[in-house]
């Protein structure tokens, strides 16, 4: 009996999660007129529409005329800004975590204080920071520019990839790098050679969550992005143009974007729960 | 072989490489030039300048950016665009116009945007380009083809701020089957739109439809709303934001009777998230054929007798907004093309706009890009024009438009800078009149008194 309401239960959540991915989804193969349908539809004639127009321009309609498909350019720019950001992030990251974790302080505190320091920049609402953001991108020249957001975007990744990594060095005998010590091998050799192909695993869970994290971000691409440099999450709202919302390419769109990131997910599936459960009671 | 990782990562490397060899290049419409060879100005006089315009995803920004490389060919003046969504384009105008940034030399705009930006001179009267002989051939640009009243709207203290491009007036929707089926004559009023909704209240009760709402209209806070179908019928019942000397004149008895029926009116047969609704909703809603009645912008037309949008693309009709003891005053919504006072390049800048708002490329803007309703009665009366839009609304559109633009559509605001916040004040207590927390008398009242604080400067007033 306790089984069936545990599966019971279990179903409900499963339902609860991918019902709106689902219904996404059946968006993104519906024309117009079945997605405005008053009644909802559960069965229509599926079209590829959508997703042609994602790359084409066209809308599947003779009374709103195609434009120039930008989907295809802000999806190369979710690439570049998420992947550089992401490595630029595990490149300052992961050797100041191992610091954090392994070297050595006049004051104890101070690991602590730099460690919550890199954590407070998660705090605040990024909204908070637009303005002067703006102002001081505008005057330096980096509005508008791949460096410019992969810049900010550091103040998503590095404090993730500080304590997430930290975490996992956290978790390696300290024995087995006394050992390599022991042995010989200067402090980088032991971070290049031992801590850092055991924390492997952990890191790769990292290095996706930031990538997501990343590319999920609206705001900053908003405030400091432009034509060039735009992702998908601020062009998705180009799909309400003036005459009416396009729906469909915006599911498409969604769906299209989500592709990646359940490839990258379903790589290093086994590592990621160890990252979703972060900073929880071990 | 290839590990699974690997065959995985070359899946994701494949699907990018496809994304981008999809995107196809676009068919090319083109201009005759020898229609701006003729105007008797020099194009040229601003060669090897660059300009930048900051446009709103709009028919006529998409006109601009495919036309883009014809006016570089005429003046041979350069031309960078950023074309950015309704959301974001506001944001960023309002960042790049006050912050004086000469970043961009165009921008569009329309009325009630104009006023924000005039008080601290961050736009470009545009009079001394129009008259001078040297920039302007008035014989070719001919302002008398512009609907005059989307001149007049562009107008603060006699300077010229904006050309207008495109405009809505409002007007009433209806479903022509539901209309015979329950014998209900078109209303030209308000009190008549209510009978015709209860009419088709019963109806639907006796004939068990759930699935169809008498009456919509968009209730979303924000300025759209107020100045949609709201303005319109305010003015039509005599009502004015501002009298003469810029006080507050909201409140008054026929305007407080209206209220009181238009909220009634939404409350009894209208949506139940009315004050979540957007025109798309309202729009989409129509076009599923969930709503009888609607009143929103009168260029819909064209999408609404699309099969492909609409699922009752042959049953529906338009007609004009709700008489008032004043008569039918539709408000209206223009969207323009201005010049940023910061702009380095304002003489080439002027070309462009000059350019911009032409016959022929007014008229591409519509014909190829669905500008409506154009500003250009030369684009109107186009016999393409005629005969695409005289098809709309099983032959309604035309007409009502066309009225619109000639008689009884005008700017019902008094140029304020204060109008957006205006318009949300009122739309909040609107929405209190529709929750029941307050009286029609008493949420006109307490607009009346905050807009005491929002009047327009005095030298505005006319």
């Amino acid at each position: 009996m306790r089984h069936v309401l545990y599966y019971f239960l279990l179903a409900l959540l499963v339902i609860v999660f991918v019902f709106p991915m689902y219904w996404t989804f059946t968006l993104s193969l519906k024309t117009h007129s079945d997605i405005v349908s008053p009644v909802p539809k559960f069965v229509f004639k599926p079209t590829l529409m959508n997703y042609r127009g994602l790359f084409t321009g066209e809308t599947g309609t003779t009374s709103l005329p195609a434009s120039k498909p930008d989907f295809p350019r802000y999806f190369l720019n979710s690439f570049i800004l998420s992947g550089m950001s992401t490595l630029l992030a595990i490149i300052i990251g992961v050797p100041a975590a191992y610091v954090l974790v392994r070297g050595k302080f006049k004051e104890e505190s101070t690991r602590e204080s730099i460690a919550f320091t890199l954590l407070s920049f998660w705090f605040g609402p990024e909204i908070a920071i637009a303005l002067p953001l703006y102002r001081i991108y505008q005057s330096i020249g980096l509005l508008d520019n791949y460096l410019g957001l992969i810049l900010i975007y550091q103040l998503i990744g590095i404090p993730f990839v500080v304590w997430m990594s930290r975490s996992y060095f956290m978790d390696i005998p300290i024995s087995v790098e006394e050992a390599a010590l022991i042995d010989g091998a200067s402090p980088w050799q032991t971070f290049r050679r031992v801590s850092l192909p055991l924390a492997k695993g952990g890191l790769a869970a990292t290095a996706l969550l930031t990538f997501i994290f990343c590319w999920n971000n609206f705001v900053f691409a908003l405030v400091v992005g432009g034509q060039n440099t735009m992702p998908v999450t601020t062009g998705s709202l180009g799909f309400i143009r003036y005459e009416a919302v396009l729906w469909g390419q915006m599911a498409a769109a969604i769906i299209v974007s989500a592709i990646p990131e359940i490839i990258l997910a379903l790589l290093v599936q086994k590592h990621i729960v160890r990252g979703l459960t972060f900073g929880s009671v071990k | 072989m290839l590990s699974r990782s690997h065959r995985l990562m070359l899946l994701i490397g494949v699907l990018v490489c496809s994304l981008f060899l999809t995107s196809l290049s676009f068919g090319e419409v083109t201009l005759d030039q020898s229609v701006f060879e003729k105007a008797n100005i020099d194009w040229r006089q601003f060669e090897g300048e660059t300009i930048n315009l900051l446009l709103c995803k709009h028919p006529m920004a998409s006109t601009f950016l495919e036309l883009i490389d014809e006016f570089e060919a005429l003046t041979g003046i350069k031309v960078e665009a950023l074309s950015l969504p309704e959301q974001q384009f506001f944001e960023r105008q309002t960042i790049v116009l006050t912050s004086s940034s000469p970043e961009f030399d165009i921008v569009m705009t329309s009325p009630m945007l104009n006023w924000k930006f005039i008080p601290g001179g961050y736009l470009e009267p545009l009079d001394q380009y129009l008259n001078n002989p040297e920039l302007t051939d008035l014989d070719f640009y001919d302002m008398d083809d512009f609907v005059e009243m989307a001149i007049e709207a562009s107008r603060v203290m006699d300077n010229l701020y904006a050309i207008p491009a495109q405009l809505e007036a409002y007007a009433l929707y209806y479903r022509t089957d539901l209309f015979s089926k329950y014998g209900i004559k078109v209303p030209e009023t308000l009190d008549e739109i209510y009978e015709a909704a209860q009419k088709l209240d019963e109806g639907f009760k006796n004939d068990g439809i759930t699935s169809i709402l008498p009456f919509s209209v968009r209730g979303v806070k924000g300025a759209g709303t107020i100045n949609s179908a709201y303005l319109t019928l305010f003015s039509s019942y005599g009502g004015r934001d501002f009298d003469e000397e810029g006080n507050p004149a909201i409140y008054s008895e026929p305007v407080v009777e209206m209220t009181d029926l238009w909220i009634k009116l939404i409350r009894d047969f209208g949506p139940r998230d009315w004050p979540t609704l957007d025109w798309y909703d309202v729009k989409d809603a129509f076009a599923s054929g969930s709503v009888a009645m609607l009143i929103d912008a009168d260029h819909w037309g064209g999408e609404l007798s699309d099969p492909a949008f609409c699922s009752v693309s042959e049953d529906w009709a338009v007609a004009l907004a709700p008489r008032g003891p004043e008569g039918i005053k539709s408000n209206i919504w223009a969207w323009s093309v201005g010049m940023n006072a910061a702009s380095n390049h304002k003489g080439a800048a002027w070309l462009f706009l000059e350019w911009a708002t032409s016959k022929p490329v007014m008229l591409i803007a519509s014909s190829e890009y669905n500008n409506f309703t154009p500003t250009r009665y030369s684009a109107w009366n186009d016999p393409v024009i005629v005969e695409r839009t005289s098809k709309w609304g099983n032959g309604t559109c035309r007409e009502v438009v066309t009225q619109n633009l000639e008689k009884y559509a005008a700017l019902r605001w008094t140029p304020n800078p204060n109008a957006f916040t205006l318009s949300e004040v009122w739309m909040e207590m609107l929405h209190n009149v529709w929750s029941g927390s307050m009286t029609a008398d008493e949420a006109l009242k307490q607009v009346n008194q905050r807009a005491q604080r929002l009047a327009p400067p005095k030298e505005w007033l006319k």
